[in-house]
């Protein structure tokens, strides 16, 4: 069958009527099509933002009780887990994995220039701390998180809430410093300064936004790298000199002391903050690769249904425990109820629209149904027939799938902006699991609309035999 | 091609029209390339005998046979294949698609018999050539008539059935009718089978049968 002739087919049967059905079909299909993409799309995204192992898990994190004066707390030694206690928290029902904070051993002060480094702009500085925690505790990977001794930026995640306490405690209070959206924050140019007399000097950037995490992290690799560059000796620790059998001094930092060290034939005797009267020799402490490398914080991931129980008895131990926003269990219920809501609606949509559009194509066939048969005396196959009405079908199909994904695409986007806003980020564009589901649902839409269009043109042409 | 009509008879039709037939109830073979001419008066079974022959009708008792196969045992399939390419039928009614052209009526055939004159021609010979691009809704019965014809002719076939082709046509369209049916049937050496109300037709015939 030439063009032409399935030209003049497709004229002859050119239905006028069930145009308001096929319209109502059409809306149907379209929000239905739209719903189950959508739901797809939003269960690939909320997964990507809560990995399958972290759900139904709550994270703490633990560290000791800081008492005492100042003198008492100049020492951190106190203040760190020992292997034994890490062991016993280990084994406490309900932990399924247990990382520690490492943290930075050389001074640190940061310069962001809010408002760029051109024109007026002016540096807010602070001294600041970095940590680090292994990837798997962190509550997204954000893109730019690597980092390799050669990468020039640093990448940094911040909590959410300093971000809210720029915006709207300190940047009303000082006009050089404007408010701070996630993307110009992200954007800040922000000088890292390294040592006390501030003589190292590296970029960074904040990459992401936490709500889970209250601290400053810096990848672990970075943290590693730069201890071993700038932080060889142990200049926080603190310890008495002991001169005639008596403390000689005010407590002396580790710097100070091998300085004097350097500076005296003497061999010197210290003893720790915490334990004065542990007199030993500042010679074997020098030697010693442990010092400083205490874990002062632990991150802990528990089992959700231990997680009152793992509290209490953290308590009892004696530590401070400080739950992270379970930032997991509400983007879980949510994508759970918003997956399941959408699904639902989507599938008993896209039912009634299949009904209706076998329905309405049923009438179509049954208004051609005259010429149809007419055609088939001619010597034109129902399968010719049957494929006018169904590319009719599949051309109004086709269209609707298409805006069904662009709707899936465009909600997705603004669906991806104001997950920002809390910190979070999801993947561009639709997932394959999307792309595959909207194939496969065209596939089964179209298979079917085809058996009923077929069979309904067969019907209508039957040969009656008695 | 081979028709054999053994002892049919159509269900509905009275038993006195039966009684006089030399048609039903009888045994008949229609060999190509024979011209036959089926006369009868009004409601004597003609189209119903057309429409048997050309597997629209099923309601009979009897056995018809197309090159000695019985063809109560033929599939759509079959059918289709037969009136694509081996039948060829003129309905009494025409069933010219009214919402197409002429000249669209005429191209829409699934397949046609490109041996002989073109549409144009046919056309041109019936005087209908100029009517090939309006609408058939706004053509005369006659005319349409005419369309009918050339559209059937197009088409390849063994049998041509024509269900009383003249009845709307003066003795002069008649004429050039009859001759183009001619023709067309002995390019294609096949038979032609056409039913008539009156005793005379200008279209050449072999054999004549009353019903």
């Amino acid at each position: 069958m030439n063009a032409k002739v399935r030209s003049i087919l497709r004229l002859c049967l050119n239905p006028t009527s069930a145009g308001k059905e096929l319209v109502l079909a059409a809306l149907g299909c379209l929000l239905g099509s739209f719903l189950l993409l959508f739901a797809v799309q939003f269960y690939a995204d909320s997964q990507s933002l809560v990995s399958d192992k972290e759900q139904g898990s709550s994270f703490f994190t633990l560290n000791k009780k800081v008492q005492g004066g100042l003198l008492l707390n100049l020492s951190t030694n106190n203040k760190s887990f020992s292997q034994d206690e890490i062991e016993q928290i280990q084994e406490i029902e309900g932990v399924e994995d247990l990382g520690s904070f490492s943290r930075n051993h050389f001074p640190l002060t940061v310069h962001v220039w809010p408002a760029g480094k051109i024109g007026l702009g002016s540096a807010a500085r602070a001294d600041l701390f970095f940590e680090a925690i292994p990837n798997r505790f962190l509550d997204q990977i954000p893109d730019g998180w690597d980092w390799e001794e050669d990468d020039p930026i640093v990448p940094i995640i911040v909590p959410k809430f300093y971000l809210d306490l720029w915006n709207f405690g300190l940047a009303p209070s000082r006009p050089e410093y404007p408010a701070l959206s996630l993307e110009a924050a992200s954007s800040m140019p922000v000088e890292i300064w390294i040592g006390e007399d501030q003589s190292q000097k590296m970029i960074g950037r904040f990459v992401a936004f936490s709500k889970r995490i209250n601290s400053v992290l810096v990848p672990q690799k970075f943290l590693e790298w730069a201890n071993r560059q700038f932080a060889g000796e142990q200049n926080q620790k603190y310890f008495f000199l002991w001169e005639d059998n008596e403390i000689s001094s005010p407590p002396m930092s580790f710097r100070d002391l091998k300085n004097l060290q350097k500076s005296s034939s003497d061999a010197l005797v210290v003893s720790p903050l915490e334990e004065p009267a542990k007199r030993i020799s500042f010679q074997s402490l020098s030697g010693n690769p442990a010092m400083g490398n205490e874990t002062a914080r632990l991150i802990v991931k528990v089992e959700d249904s231990h997680a009152q129980t793992f509290s209490e008895k953290i308590g009892v131990a004696g530590f401070e425990t400080n739950r992270e926003i379970p930032q997991n269990g509400w983007i879980h219920q949510l994508a759970t109820l918003l997956t399941w809501g959408s699904a639902g609606l989507g599938s008993l949509l896209s039912i009634l629209s299949i009904g209706t559009f076998t329905s309405s194509f049923k009438l179509m066939i049954a208004q051609s149904s005259g010429t149809a048969r007419d055609l088939t005396y001619l010597g034109f196959s129902e399968k010719q027939i049957s494929w006018v009405f169904f590319q009719k079908f599949s051309k109004l199909f086709g269209l609707i799938w298409i805006t069904s994904l662009l709707l899936c695409f465009g909600i997705k986007e603004i669906f991806k902006r104001q997950v920002i806003e809390y910190g979070l980020e999801i993947n561009n564009g639709l997932s394959w699991g999307t792309l595959i589901f909207a194939l496969l649902y065209a596939a089964i839409f179209i298979g079917i609309n085809n058996q009923v269009i077929r069979s309904s043109v067969s019907r209508f042409c039957k040969i009656t035999k008695n | 091609m081979r028709i054999s009509l053994d002892q049919v008879i159509p269900h509905p039709l009275m038993e006195s029209a039966i009684s006089s037939s030399e048609i039903w109830g009888q045994s008949l073979t229609f060999e190509k390339p024979n011209f036959i001419r089926i006369e009868a008066q009004s409601g004597k079974g003609k189209s119903t005998l057309l429409h048997i022959l050309y597997g629209l009708r099923f309601d009979y008792q009897g056995t018809y046979e197309i090159d000695g196969i019985n063809t109560s045992i033929f599939s759509k399939e079959q059918w289709r294949a037969l009136w694509s390419d081996r039948l060829s039928l003129l309905f009494q009614d025409l069933r010219l698609f009214v919402n197409l052209s002429a000249r669209e009526n005429l191209e829409l055939v699934p397949s046609t018999f490109n041996e002989g004159p073109t549409m144009v021609d046919m056309c041109k010979e019936l005087a209908i050539d100029h009517l090939l691009d309006c609408p058939v809704a706004t053509l005369s019965f006659g005319q349409r008539q005419r369309f009918a014809l050339v559209r059937c002719l197009l088409k390849p076939f063994h049998w041509l059935l024509l269900d009383e082709p003249f009845s709307h046509l003066d003795e002069t369209n008649a004429a050039h009718a009859a001759h183009l049916i001619k023709s067309c049937a002995q390019l294609r050496n096949a038979g032609v089978l056409y039913t008539s109300l009156s005793t005379s037709s200008p279209l050449h015939q072999d054999h004549t049968l009353s019903l």
